[in-house]
């Protein structure tokens, strides 16, 4: 059984159908990427997942479980992870407080392991656990987003556009780091427009246009695959 | 005489900060300006005078039971209208159009049980006045400032040392970015209309003790005075509404008594554009950036 399934989810923005019965899985263990254009539903499709959207039509399932309706904080207790576009970090909270907040519904015992482990990932973030937020590096605000998601123990991570905004020698050590998260038991669903970084590091893709699924296959498929190349690889 | 006006001062002013507190909560965390703030503020006055007479002088009592029925009233006000029109996404202004609505009819609900007579109000904090040096200390000024102040602090604790104002302080900086955590966001705004309507209460029984009475009138001036000490001190920043709050009583008092008592409310408010003129943000705002 699939972790995370969506079954011909239908999301609105008003009269503007923002997702048109979108059906996909991901298993445990798995990197899977959504790649689209602007516009193309990816953001409302993670925010359906985490619940911020609310779902029009279809279902989502977590391990067979029907969670279409549940609040957002039900979703969090029970492993669904968003980090979200833009990075969002609480810019008045030092980086701590911020790493604290991701372990909200944990208890203190399980924050203080859970924190060891993203201080290992992120060194950086252990040497500026005191600074405020908000005076971060875009690159360091990323790390601070992903490793705050990361204190919620996510069973599926979500990661919404890590690379936006970032020099591609950080975009290379975020997606390196993706990897490794993933390696330590962590299933992990991406959403990117750069998707030839994205590509390499996931084992399964979807690519979505205006609203719905238009092609799907293992990652090694479709960096190869004509119609991706020249809509998202610029070949 | 200018210690004595000092005292009255900080004394009504420490009132102000109480209800200012509330306000700049609730903007916080919902960027929504409370209309109903200061007939809240009315009605818990009110509700402990009832109570005090209903109860055949257990004041204590009284006062406790209000401030709870009070918060509750916030509480309600909060679950039954603002968070529907949040549900619906409906935009900002109808927020606060909603809220003086809601002002409106506490404040006729009043009317409807008291009548638009002054009615008189009980002290039971004045043990009589005393004298330090020259100046003149009523027991009443002494009360309302400590009460004030352990307020304050109690709140600075709750908001700056507990994970329930840690929750309140992400509500107030990313609504959304709280619900990914798994904060219950809709719970965190009920809870802050809970607390800031009870600091009403506080302050709405306490004025009335000090003047010994209580108008229909009360909730609207101390409304707009309150919403001035928030914009004076810093909307949405906790210490600017302390400060705010005490510098306007501080101002009003100087003013009505050095000056002319006839425009006690004017010096207030000229005092008020003249710091948003050279600080926008007031004396404790930060400059808000918006990042694109």
């Amino acid at each position: 059984m699939a972790l995370l399934q969506l079954e011909q989810v239908v999301s609105n923005y008003g009269s503007i159908n923002a997702l048109r019965d979108i059906s996909f899985e991901v298993n445990e263990g798995e990197i899977v990427t959504l790649i689209g254009a602007n516009g193309a539903g990816k953001t409302t499709t993670m925010h359906t997942i985490a619940g911020l959207k609310e779902l029009n039509g279809g279902k989502i399932l977590l391990n067979g479980q029907d969670i279409s309706r549940w609040e957002t904080q039900a979703r969090v207790k029970n492993g669904i992870v968003l980090s979200p576009e833009g990075r969002q970090v609480f810019p008045d909270f030092s980086v701590l407080d911020n790493l604290m907040m991701g372990g909200y519904l944990q208890t203190n015992e399980t924050n203080q392991q859970t924190l060891e482990t993203v201080y290992e990932l992120f060194p950086r973030l252990k040497e500026r656990a005191a600074q405020a937020a908000g005076t971060l590096s875009g690159g360091e605000q990323q790390m601070l987003a992903v490793g705050r998601a990361l204190m919620g123990k996510p069973r599926l991570l979500m990661l919404d556009e890590p690379s936006m905004g970032l020099a591609p020698l950080i975009v290379k050590e975020i997606f390196a780091l993706i990897q490794r998260i993933r390696d330590l038991g962590t299933t992990v669903l991406l959403v990117e427009q750069n998707a030839r970084v994205a590509l390499r590091i996931s084992d399964r893709a979807y690519v979505l246009e205006t609203g719905r699924i238009v092609l799907s296959g293992t990652a090694a498929e479709l960096l190869v695959s004509e119609d991706v190349q020249k809509a998202y690889l610029g070949m | 005489m200018l210690l004595e006006q000092i005292l009255n001062g900080l004394t009504i002013g420490s009132t102000y900060a109480l209800v200012a507190i509330g306000f700049t909560m609730v903007f916080g965390v919902l960027e929504l300006i409370n209309f109903a703030n200061g007939s809240i503020y009315m009605l818990g006055g009110y509700i402990t005078l009832m109570l005090y007479l209903g109860m055949g002088g257990h004041f204590l009592l009284a006062f406790v039971l209000s401030i709870l029925l009070t918060g509750v009233v916030g509480f309600a006000m909060d679950r039954i209208v603002l968070s529907h029109l949040r549900a619906k996404k409906a935009p900002k202004l109808t927020g606060l159009i909603a809220t003086m609505g809601i002002a409106t009819v506490i404040d006729n609900v009043i009317l409807l049980f008291f009548g638009s007579q002054t009615k008189p109000y009980p002290n039971m904090i004045d043990f009589g006045r005393f004298y330090i040096g020259e100046t003149a200390v009523n027991s009443s000024q002494l009360v309302i400032l400590a009460v004030a102040i352990l307020l304050m602090v109690l709140l600075s604790l709750l908001t700056y040392c507990t994970k329930l104002g840690k929750a309140m302080r992400c509500t107030a900086q990313n609504a959304d970015a709280a619900r990914l955590m798994g904060i219950n966001v809709n719970l965190i705004i009920a809870l802050t209309f809970f607390i800031s309507s009870m600091l009403a209460a506080v302050a709405g029984t306490m004025v009335g003790m000090y003047y010994q009475s209580i108008d229909i009138n009360a909730g609207f001036t101390v409304g707009m005075k309150t919403m001035a000490s928030a914009v004076l001190g810093g909307v949405g920043v906790l210490p600017g509404a302390m400060v705010g709050g005490l510098l306007v009583g501080l101002f009003e008092t100087l003013g009505a008594s050095y000056i002319s008592s006839g425009y006690r409310d004017a010096i207030a408010f000229a005092i008020l554009i003249l710091v948003i003129l050279f600080k926008p943000a007031g004396l404790f705002g930060k400059k808000k950036i918006n990042k694109v």
